[in-house]
């Protein structure tokens, strides 16, 4: 009797050992699809992982951690979004909460949604301000608020003296908003006046040709016909017209808009050069489907 | 974000016609008709001299569907001054052919979008 209950607990175990290598290898060829950057058949073997485990485990979380990153470097935000809220809630205080916490902020910011990324940042730094990402965490929101054009949030989070010393400095921040600006109003109102004039002011001079060529061209036209009795072919170039004037003065205020984003995108570009910035923490090795936490079967 | 292109499937190719819905109202209805003699006839003939991502057509119906007849036009006008000058900082896409220059319509709507 106590030979068979032993070769039954081996025959039980020999079982689980199989199960466990299977799972493991199914875990490996995620990781390796996801390093191949083919995220969408990594979930699914992180899927199959997940349906074979016998129940919620660390591992599970690790895979669950897993399928978020893939969807999160996938670029599926919302996907990515309801997977680290998930892990996020499930363990606030643990490594992966926290990461997913921080993977959260960058989410909303790739959704253009910067007041949300600035809220789960400073969660993260009053909950963490000495942690190993703070620093990380700190400099990421001091370039939201940078981008928001809040340079006083941006200075205050910079100066915060309970947190680890940031990266980028009150220069940084002080330079960032000395940067020469275009504004949208004036070149507007200058290509209403005379089309091509908030071109030339923004220094788009190509832009700045067409619109008045295209304008002057049209006008001239709508004059003749109108003085050769040709009121239809007259009316047809005034609508055409108005359509390039109209388009105009938007060109103007949109450059003024690109030429203003084109400096702060340039800026804040070498700041993260200069300073080797990469958030979320880690991303600057390229998309990775663990923490540096996993554990072995 | 400077991750390889993801793959996740579904996806449309950046040189795709873009497939407007059903214009409702006049001015909607007319924009779209002229682009679609456009795209269909005159489009055909020339060799694909827009080296933009959309193309200025597709852009075009884009602008008017998503933002109505009024700011399609004005988006598509500046689309149509800005073109040349856009190629020289927009990211690149590379097609089999030839390379094009990616500027979409978000790109450059200066209102708030919903």
């Amino acid at each position: 009797m106590k030979r068979m209950v032993w070769i039954g607990l081996a025959l039980l175990m020999a079982i689980w050992s199989v199960n466990g290598e299977e799972l493991q290898s199914i875990r490996n060829f995620g990781d390796h699809l996801f390093m191949k950057g083919d995220y969408y058949r990594a979930i699914t073997e992180y899927e199959r992982f997940l349906f074979l485990d016998d129940g919620p485990s660390a591992h599970s979380e690790e895979v669950q951690y897993s399928i978020a990153s893939a969807y999160f470097w996938g670029e599926k935000w919302d996907a990515a979004q309801q997977r680290f809220l998930q892990l996020r809630n499930n363990s606030r205080a643990s490594l992966i909460g926290k990461m997913s916490t921080l993977y959260l902020a960058s989410i909303a910011e790739n959704q253009k949604r910067p007041l949300l990324a600035a809220d789960y940042l400073e969660g993260y730094l009053d909950a963490y301000p000495h942690d190993a990402w703070s620093v990380a965490a700190g400099d990421q929101l001091v370039l939201n608020y940078m981008k928001l054009g809040d340079s006083s949030n941006a200075k205050r989070i910079q100066e915060k003296t309970d947190a680890l010393p940031l990266t980028i400095t009150a220069e940084d921040i002080d330079r960032y908003f000395a940067l020469p600006r275009k504004s949208p109003l004036k070149a507007g109102v200058l290509s209403a006046v005379l089309p091509g004039a908030g071109q030339v002011y923004n220094g788009h001079y190509s832009d700045a040709f067409w619109a008045f060529a295209l304008n002057a061209i049209f006008i001239g036209g709508s004059y003749a016909a109108f003085d050769n009795d040709e009121d239809v072919l007259g009316v047809f170039l005034v609508f055409m017209e108005t359509t390039w004037y109209s388009g105009n003065i938007y060109n103007a205020v949109n450059g003024a808009r690109q030429f203003n984003r084109q400096q702060q995108e340039r800026f804040m570009r070498n700041l993260k050069i200069q300073y080797g910035l990469s958030f979320p923490p880690g991303s600057e090795n390229g998309p990775m489907p663990v923490l540096g936490i996993r554990s072995n079967f | 974000m400077d991750a390889a292109a993801p793959v996740m499937g579904g996806d449309a190719m950046p040189t795709q016609r873009y497939e407007a819905g059903a214009p409702q109202g006049f001015s909607k209805t007319s924009g779209f008709m002229w682009l679609k003699i456009y795209q269909n006839g005159f489009s055909r003939m020339m060799s694909s001299p827009c080296a933009m991502v959309p193309s200025c057509s597709n852009y075009s119906l884009e602008a008017v569907e998503k933002h109505g007849a009024f700011k399609g036009i004005m988006l598509t006008a500046d689309r149509l001054y800005h073109e040349g000058r856009i190629a020289q900082t927009a990211p690149v896409v590379q097609t089999p052919t030839k390379i094009l220059f990616i500027d979409p319509v978000e790109n450059n709507v200066i209102w708030r979008q919903k």
